[in-house]
């Protein structure tokens, strides 16, 4: 009988900012053992969050094989590694102030804006160890999740900042945040035509995510049925779960199933061709096809995939590097979706145009509509690094259709 | 039974949470799990800053306090503190779900109730289905140092039966869902499953695309309620209002923000998902009408929200579990149902839609919904299934436009999603309300 055991230690503050100004420090230390075994096809699993007795754990989750849950039994190759990206961002004593001195500074250089929602600063720390399996990994990050409100506007937030950062740099981040009110007070007209290139968050590839499950795809639900290891995209169009210790933030480089992608990286979409599905190692037996390392698992579920460290590989450090003149960057949407025939729309709440990168000003509302195969194919040009300012998501440009202008 | 120091507000919640989450994909067990977790939530304010920590060590929780308080400074004057002040000081006991504990309920007959249905998941072009049952129990309490001593439990219980169905290279995925918060409740018939596949079969055969614009819309009770939550709810949570003395005086009670036949009410008391008979700071629920007959009437609150408005509390300050600290959130909201059937909402239109089930909804100054079955309106009459991605408009400019409200007010409940705001998501709350009839909508 194969054992996994799984530990899991996250510690985290969290400040929570309101009307500019931190008003709470929220202290968690969260513990999470889980042991699986695997006999005769089936798992069993059991699972704590605390303080647990690891063979108390052992014979629940061998019990638990009596439910019958089937399972292939896959174990990882025999090998040892561990990975310590911790490093201190800002000293734990320092916090507090830090943190209040930042919004103090965002809040007098943006004097028409109010600021919410959260500082995060987590490290985590997780194991998994089967026979002679042995992952550990060690990270941490700083996460700015605020929220900004142009004063006297009737929305609950007009705009945003996020960014995940592994180092401190207070200039950086007022840099980025009034970057953003400034350009929100800007005004622009629409280029002509309904035609435009369009620089879009790269989670609007989210939309697409359940198209490249193996259920969807084997179960001929996929828009690419029968497209595996075809070219289906642009060339340049690479998408991947990136768990490479030097890019992934506060991300163990090792799946929930101990499974560990080739060069830590694993890719659904490699220069345009459809290279991997989403599959844990259950939906791999089944179906035939390779398992990637993209399973997640709550401490006592069974696995299943999981989107983390969902990125698109960037062609391009800038904007203005994929392409020249008038782009219109999209900063805040509103719930797009995707009909049965894989015909895309999102609506724009603020935008920006761009010129060779820089604002010209914020456009009224609209929204984009593409075909999904289009827009990732014959009218994609590029994925740009750095969106709006540094450390920000990577974003897709690409041509799409311009409509409801207000 | 815990000991609050002096100079500081304090309280702590207790949450002992059951849960079976039951997972059958094309008729093979895929998830079995049953968990149980008590967890608690510490917070101590002491009049410029809160302080929380949560523990899974519930037997050593005033050892979690006092360390708690370690970081705060006393306070003398915390009582006469605004926000200290509003807090109700609630004892009771409220357990509703004792003898009917979905934690009594066997292993054998959920599973059972989730194969006889599983077995009826059947139709032509469904590639791929899956059946789920899951359910939850909670037992709360909740003290404070003011002294209130809150206990009570929460449950619901339902079944969520997803078919996936494809054809002619496209695909479409939707769900039958029943909740209640008795295990008996929850029963789906056969006759049900078949008209869900049909409806299913129907559509992903004929459904046709739309030419995007503007149109009259109806929109279902289940669309109603997200339209209700995503469009003027969250608007309605004070915290956005924080700050900003321009938007709470443009937000005063009274102010015209819709059509005359609007009312959206929202309320912990209904049994179900949303129900919140006690909100996270020990508040207890009340009946808040946000919009009356297309006038603003009021808004959720929280303590803190509360006193920096001076306002009332709504008993709205809700956590998703015992990992955060509560904020302001949604319990059940509802649109009032008026006198309009659904055969006279359809006939006073031309051409339109509308939109029966929906896959999900957000919104901000632009709502936006994403309807899953729909169909088009033609000279009064329901006609084909068609393809729509998202219907979208201005939230104020949509609320004025609400042309006729249906008499057939639904209040509804679910077992899967919930609501998401800012790191906290999946927080269960019930919506709905009538059909409901749009004169202007941009459909995509």
């Amino acid at each position: 009988m194969r054992e996994e055991i799984i530990e899991k230690k996250t510690v985290s503050k969290c400040f929570n900012i309101t009307a500019g100004a931190i008003d709470s420090m929220r202290i968690n230390t969260n513990v999470e053992t889980t042991v699986r075994v695997y006999e005769n096809e089936k798992i069993g699993i059991a699972g704590r969050v605390g303080a647990c007795n690891i063979d108390e754990l052992r014979e629940e989750a061998k019990k638990n094989l009596a439910l019958g849950i089937p399972y292939p039994d896959l174990p990882n190759p025999p090998v040892e590694r561990s990975v310590d990206c911790y490093k201190e961002i800002v000293p734990d004593g320092e916090l507090v102030a830090t943190m209040k001195k930042l919004m103090a500074r965002v809040c007098a250089e943006n004097p028409e804006f109010t600021f919410g929602n959260k500082i995060i600063i987590e490290e985590t720390q997780q194991k998994y160890v089967s026979e002679k399996t042995n992952y550990s990994y060690r990270g941490n990050s700083l996460v700015f999740s605020i929220t900004i409100k142009f004063k006297g506007s009737a929305n609950i937030m007009d705009e945003g900042y996020s960014v995940e950062v592994t180092e401190y740099d207070e200039d950086e981040i007022a840099k980025g945040i009034k970057k953003t009110c400034d350009s929100f007070l800007s005004k622009a007209q629409f280029p002509e035509g309904e035609k435009a290139v369009v620089a879009i968050d790269e989670s609007l590839a989210g939309m697409m995510l359940a198209h490249f499950t193996a259920d969807y795809y084997f179960n001929h639900l996929s828009l690419f049925d029968g497209k595996l290891g075809e070219q289906i995209f642009n060339e340049k169009f690479n998408v991947c779960c990136d768990r490479d210790p030097k890019r992934a933030k506060n991300l163990p480089f090792f799946d929930a199933e101990g499974v560990v992608s080739e060069n830590d990286c694993a890719y659904l979409i490699k220069d345009g061709v459809m290279k991997g599905l989403f599959a844990t190692k259950k939906q791999a037996a089944q179906y035939g096809c390779e398992y990637i390392g993209v399973a997640g698992a709550s401490y006592n579920g069974v696995p299943s995939i999981s989107g983390a460290g969902f990125k698109l590989m960037p062609t391009a450090d800038d904007i203005s590097d994929v392409v020249k003149g008038e782009v219109i960057y999209v900063s805040v949407s509103s719930g797009g979706d995707m009909t049965a025939d894989g015909t895309l729309s999102l609506p724009v709440i603020v935008s920006y145009l761009l010129k060779d990168g820089e604002v010209v000003g914020k456009l009224p509302g609209f929204a984009v509509t593409a075909s999904a195969k289009d827009l990732f194919g014959k009218d994609f040009l590029g994925v740009a690094k750095n969106g709006f300012y540094k450390h920000s998501n990577s974003v897709i440009v690409a041509k799409a259709n311009i409509v409801n202008k207000e | 039974m815990f000991q609050f120091k002096e100079g500081f507000y304090a309280d702590i919640r207790i949450e002992d949470r059951f849960t079976t989450n039951i997972s059958i994909k094309n008729g093979q067990l895929e998830e079995y799990n049953v968990t149980t977790l008590k967890k608690a939530f510490l917070r101590v304010f002491d009049g410029e800053m809160w302080y929380y920590s949560s523990t899974t060590d519930t037997d050593n929780i005033q050892k979690e306090l006092d360390s708690l308080y370690g970081y705060a400074k006393a306070n003398p004057n915390i009582e006469e503190h605004p926000i200290v002040k509003r807090y109700e000081v609630n004892k009771d006991e409220l357990y509703q779900f004792a003898s009917c504990s979905v934690r009594d309920i066997s292993a054998e007959e959920k599973m059972a109730k989730l194969t006889s249905l599983d077995a009826l998941l059947a139709s032509e072009h469904m590639k791929m289905r899956r059946a789920l049952y899951l359910d939850r129990n909670s037992k709360f309490e909740f003290y404070s140092s003011k002294g209130a001593s809150v206990r009570y439990d929460y449950q619901t219980t339902g079944v969520s039966l997803v078919a996936a169905l494809a054809h002619n290279g496209e695909q479409f995925a939707d769900a039958l869902q029943k909740s209640g918060v008795r295990f008996e409740e929850v029963i789906v018939s056969e006759q049900e499953i078949k008209s869900f596949l049909d409806e299913l079969e129907t559509y992903i055969t004929t459904a046709k695309a739309i030419e995007p614009g503007a149109y009259p819309v109806i929109l279902s009770p289940l669309a109603t309620g997200v339209f209700a939550h995503e469009s003027f709810g969250h608007k309605s949570e004070a915290d956005f209002m924080v700050g900003d003395e321009t938007m709470a005086k443009e937000w005063e009670i009274g102010k015209k923000v819709g059509s005359e036949l609007l009312t959206i009410y929202e309320t912990g008391t209904l049994k179900g998902c949303g129900y919140v008979p006690y909100d996270d700071e020990g508040t207890k629920a009340k009946m808040n009408y946000l919009i009356k007959d297309g006038r603003l009437a009021g808004r959720l609150h929280s303590s803190s929200t509360a006193a920096v408005m001076n306002e009332e509390l709504t008993g709205n300050a809700r956590a998703i579990n015992c990992d955060y600290e509560p904020i302001v959130r949604m319990t059940n909201t509802m649109i009032q149902g008026g006198s309009s059937t659904f055969d006279e909402l359809v006939a006073g239109i031309k051409h339109g839609f509308y939109v029966k089930t929906i896959k999900h909804g957000s919104g901000m100054s632009t709502f936006t919904i994403a309807p899953s079955v729909a169909y088009e309106i033609v000279d009064g009459k329901i006609a084909d299934p068609v393809k729509i991605a998202v219907i979208t408009g201005n939230v104020f400019e949509t609320l004025g436009l609400i042309d006729g409200v249906g008499n057939d007010e639904t209040a509804l409940s679910f077992v899967t999603g919930g609501c998401g705001k800012m790191e906290q998501s999946g927080l269960p709350v019930g919506f709905g309300g009538p059909h409901i009839r749009v004169s202007k909508m941009n459909v995509q």
